[in-house]
């Protein structure tokens, strides 16, 4: 949360930018760029592109300047911006889906759900193969729900935060949350039975 | 407890710690074990995930980005407008356009269509033939409402 000054300040830059200054726009970069970059990296997964993407999402922000109103912080308007962008670029991506296969034999994966069952630490092989697992199951989602499961598991939102940055009610973020995740679920039990 | 209400708990838990009636629920319900066991897995990947080190941008990145503006002008209140309502207009034509098209190219159909002079003139001489049929022509009344002009096509016979 923005203290008031900064809130200011940022009021301020905002002004000059939209009426021209383009210089004005340089904190503004400064001050989002980590946040939006987070945002980028949760929601596309491509390390290689996280800072391509992340500058066409301010340019974007630059061009459409004069339509920001002060109706939201510049935070969340730069925020919706943003996961309209990823979106788009999702659902660009996802024409070529990757399957999955999950490196480990099924005796030790046994091994590591009793591990998570009685939350016991986990191996260093382990973790990467649940990472990777989890990575999988999130490149493999539809557009919309890894959109929605990212914020919410990735990038620790609130439903409330969610359902501004989509433009949603809070209980259709809930309820589009819970189906997210039980596809999910789905897919790994089908990964399950054909393993 | 019925299991959908099971999966939505489940779901909305920030620690990985199952409440009483969740736990007990499992305990008796092997369709949601398989659920909860399934839930730890994807839980604690995505945590592992979350965990992972965001990528850094290099250097002067927003130096770049500022650079980049300068070829770059926002767009104006009213030439966003003007691109909104005129996609919209052009939608609308192409709508309406594809309306008449549909209008003019589709033939009108169905049992209570009449016959058209078009009609009569397309069905050729097999029509006329029935119209100048003498055994239709001396038939009753009733034929001649059905088959159309047989009245006058048996005065012109007669004469």
């Amino acid at each position: 949360m923005l203290r008031s000054s900064q809130a200011g300040d940022e009021t301020d830059w905002v002004a000059r930018v939209q009426r021209g200054d383009r210089e004005a726009f340089t904190p503004l970069v400064e001050r989002h760029e980590r946040r939006v970059r987070s945002l980028v990296y949760h929601l596309v997964r491509r390390r290689d592109e996280v800072e391509d993407i992340t500058q066409e999402i301010f340019i974007k922000a630059f061009k459409n300047i004069r339509s920001y109103n002060g109706e939201s912080s510049f935070g969340t308007w730069l925020g919706r911006i943003a996961v309209n962008h990823c979106y788009d670029y999702l659902r660009r991506e996802q024409k070529a889906r990757v399957s999955y296969h999950w490196q480990m034999p099924e005796e030790a994966g046994r091994r590591m759900e009793e591990n998570l069952e009685q939350q016991q630490p986990l191996s260093v092989e382990e973790e990467i193969a649940l990472r990777d697992l989890a990575a999988k199951l999130l490149e493999r989602a539809p557009a919309d729900d890894r959109v929605i499961l990212s914020l919410k598991e990735l990038e620790d939102r609130s439903v409330e935060e969610i359902a501004e940055l989509l433009d949603l009610r809070v209980n259709t973020v809930k309820v589009r949350l819970h189906r997210a995740r039980k596809r999910m679920l789905e897919d790994l039990k089908r990964w399950r039975q054909g393993r | 407890m019925r299991c959908e209400e099971f999966e939505e708990r489940l779901g909305e838990l920030e620690s990985v710690d199952l409440p009483a009636p969740l736990r007990e629920h499992a305990a008796g319900c092997a369709v949601c074990r398989g659920y909860l066991r399934d839930w730890r897995v994807a839980r604690a990947g995505l945590r592992l995930l979350a965990a992972e080190p965001v990528p850094e941008v290099s250097v002067g990145f927003a130096a770049r980005i500022v650079r980049q503006l300068e070829e770059t002008a926002p767009v104006r209140a009213s030439e966003e407008f003007l691109e909104h309502v005129g996609r919209r207009f052009v939608y609308a034509s192409l709508a309406l356009a594809l309306t008449v098209l549909l209008f003019l190219l589709l033939p009108s159909s169905g049992p209570l269509r009449a016959p058209t002079t078009a009609d009569r003139y397309w069905a050729g001489p097999e029509t006329f033939a029935a119209e100048n049929d003498l055994v239709l022509n001396n038939d009753s009344a009733s034929n001649q409402a059905v088959v159309p002009n047989a009245g006058e096509g048996s005065e012109e016979t007669s004469k």
